[in-house]
């Protein structure tokens, strides 16, 4: 275990754990991992400890990091939670600083798939973007779907949740004196948005790796949705999707969680670092 | 011993120390070099006082919930004049260790490292600890055990025994397996969860049965014993702090909501304020 507690970010307001291995090569990108909702940088049932240390384990420096107003992350005036993206920027500033590292992976679940998005917008030195439980756009067939799967809840009697992307909770549900920057959540783009960063994304060779679990099985409902709803990607050979549906966003499964932290490692392995100069 | 914010026997590249919020939240790694354990210093603001505080936090999903707010109770404190330690226990959160490997034991020692860390740090002559949830069936046994030695332990939502905070976490799961079997589809159901793990996080064997067997509260500890809480004060009970908060620790609806309740944070700051020199 080789771990270092820093901080970063204006004021050192911001706070991370850096996992690297033995000797890093500064060859290959970092992966960075934003909070899931407002979970703190270990990640639901440990899985960002875990995985940053099989990441480390197979050669590879990241940074699991609170965002401002979560973990051990200050508070930062004017700093909202659509504004997380920036967070992550200064933890990439801290690293370039280091110099152990060549580009950027950003790894988010959940709220912390809408910060890395968000960030891969504004950030060249990111070369590659895992989204868990990211943004979900429908389609002719996830409409058929969803209407069949009402039909199917009615009939079991287990009429399902409003559909959506508040599984962290909104102010309203969130215990006692908890501050609107604690609170985070996030809205979709619409699909014209997100086609235009897509070609963004495409243009600049980002590795892309989107991930669905059946905790939004009521709005991503088949394997190939997301392409069918984006089909400029068809064509586009860095990317890989996954459907999961026996996966929760929290893993909570230990099987399941070690499954993905493999698949995490292995894709990871494969992107290449930004190229000099 | 204690090394500033990396793992003990480690080598890193030099780093420039950032002015900052940290200077007071100092992150700090101790225990032994295979498995360090990871806190948090709160130094004391203005002058310091001769008590220092390590808080024990609860275990598992209760311990993720409360992360913030102890962070939040330990500033509170700190601007008081108490030196505080926050830290994860072994094989949880940033320290090291495999969670699956876990004994009570372990923890007991962690809390003895943790004490023997503060002293050392800030040079507190006295002891309390403030244990939540099970960190005060932990505090409570690692003091009539002899393990630490405290002038004051404050219970805070203490469950009446070991064994039934047990049956509370084991119905709580099978509550939230329940929600989640209902919320999915047949055909996306969640992998049955092994036998070591509870609510996604490690629960093996030897630790359930060893939380099981912590008594209930005692009433024969040595120094001062505070139960701190909105409705599980003991009606016997010599000093108490009564909050306005409940912690709604058995709301399956809330097992990931965050717990801070920054109204009691105040009171028992100024209660501690009030009573320990």
């Amino acid at each position: 275990m080789n771990e270092r507690a820093i901080s970063f970010g204006e004021s050192g307001a911001l706070f991370g754990i850096l996992g690297a291995p033995e000797i890093p090569d500064p060859a290959r990108p970092a992966v960075l991992i934003p909070n899931t909702g407002v979970t703190h940088r270990v990640g639901p049932g440990r899985m960002h400890v875990e995985l940053a240390r099989a990441l480390a384990a197979a050669g590879v420096v990241s940074l699991r990091l609170d965002n401002a107003g979560l973990g051990d992350s200050e508070t930062v005036p004017g700093r909202r939670h659509d504004t997380a993206s920036l967070d992550l920027c200064a933890a990439m500033d801290a690293l370039d600083a280091r110099n152990i590292s060549s580009g950027y992976v950003v790894l988010g679940s959940h709220t912390g798939a809408h910060d890395a998005h968000q960030a891969a917008r504004i950030d060249p030195r990111i070369v590659g973007a895992v989204f868990l439980d990211g943004y979900v756009h429908s389609t002719p067939r996830a409409w058929l779907n969803r209407v069949l799967a009402r039909f199917a809840d009615r009939q079991r009697g287990t009429e399902g949740e409003p559909g959506g992307q508040h599984l962290t909770p909104r102010s309203g549900d969130a215990l006692h004196d908890a501050s609107d920057a604690e609170i985070h959540w996030f809205d979709t783009p619409t699909a014209a948005r997100m086609e235009a960063d897509l070609v963004e994304f495409m243009r600049r060779q980002l590795a892309l790796m989107y991930i669905y679990t059946g905790d939004v099985e009521r709005e991503y409902h088949y394997a190939a949705q997301l392409v069918d709803a984006f089909p400029l990607l068809r064509s586009y050979r860095r990317l890989t999707v996954r459907h999961i549906p026996e996966a929760d966003h929290r893993y909570s499964r230990r099987s399941t969680r070690e499954s993905m932290i493999d698949v995490l490692v292995d894709w990871t392995l494969s992107v290449s670092g930004r190229p000099a100069g | 011993m204690a090394a500033p914010s990396s793992c003990p026997g480690r080598q890193w590249p030099p780093i420039r120390p950032t002015p900052s919020f940290r200077s007071l939240n100092n992150p700090i790694y101790f225990g032994s070099a295979s498995q360090p354990l990871f806190g948090m210093l709160h130094r004391p603001q203005g002058a310091a006082r001769r008590t220092g505080i390590v808080l024990c936090a609860s275990w598992g999903t209760e311990g993720l919930r409360s992360h913030r707010g102890l962070r939040q109770l330990a500033q509170t404190l700190s601007q008081s004049g108490f030196p505080v330690l926050r830290f994860d226990y072994r094989g949880t959160g940033d320290s090291g260790g495999d969670g699956r490997q876990i004994r009570l034991s372990h923890w007991l020692d962690d809390v003895r490292e943790a004490v023997a860390v503060l002293r050392a740090e800030t040079g507190a002559a006295d002891l309390c600890l403030i244990g939540l949830r099970f960190g005060a069936l932990l505090a409570q046994e690692a003091v009539a055990s002899g393990i630490v030695h405290a002038q004051a332990v404050a219970l805070w939502d203490s469950p009446p025994s070991g064994e039934v905070f047990v049956a509370n976490l084991q119905q709580m799961d099978q509550a939230f397996n329940e929600k989640c079997a209902q919320r999915r589809k047949l055909q996306s159901q969640l992998a049955a969860p092994a036998r070591d793990e509870l609510l996604g996080h490690d629960w093996p064997d030897g630790l359930g049965a060893d939380i099981g067997r912590l008594p209930g509260l005692r009433k024969d500890l040595p120094g001062r014993v505070i139960f701190v809480s909105r409705d599980r004060i003991p009606p016997d009970s010599v000093e108490s702090i009564r909050l306005p908060d409940a912690g709604h620790w058995s709301d399956v609806d809330r097992i990931h909501a965050p717990w801070l309740p920054v109204a009691s944070f105040r009171i028992v700051t100024e209660r501690l304020a009030d009573g320990l020199p």
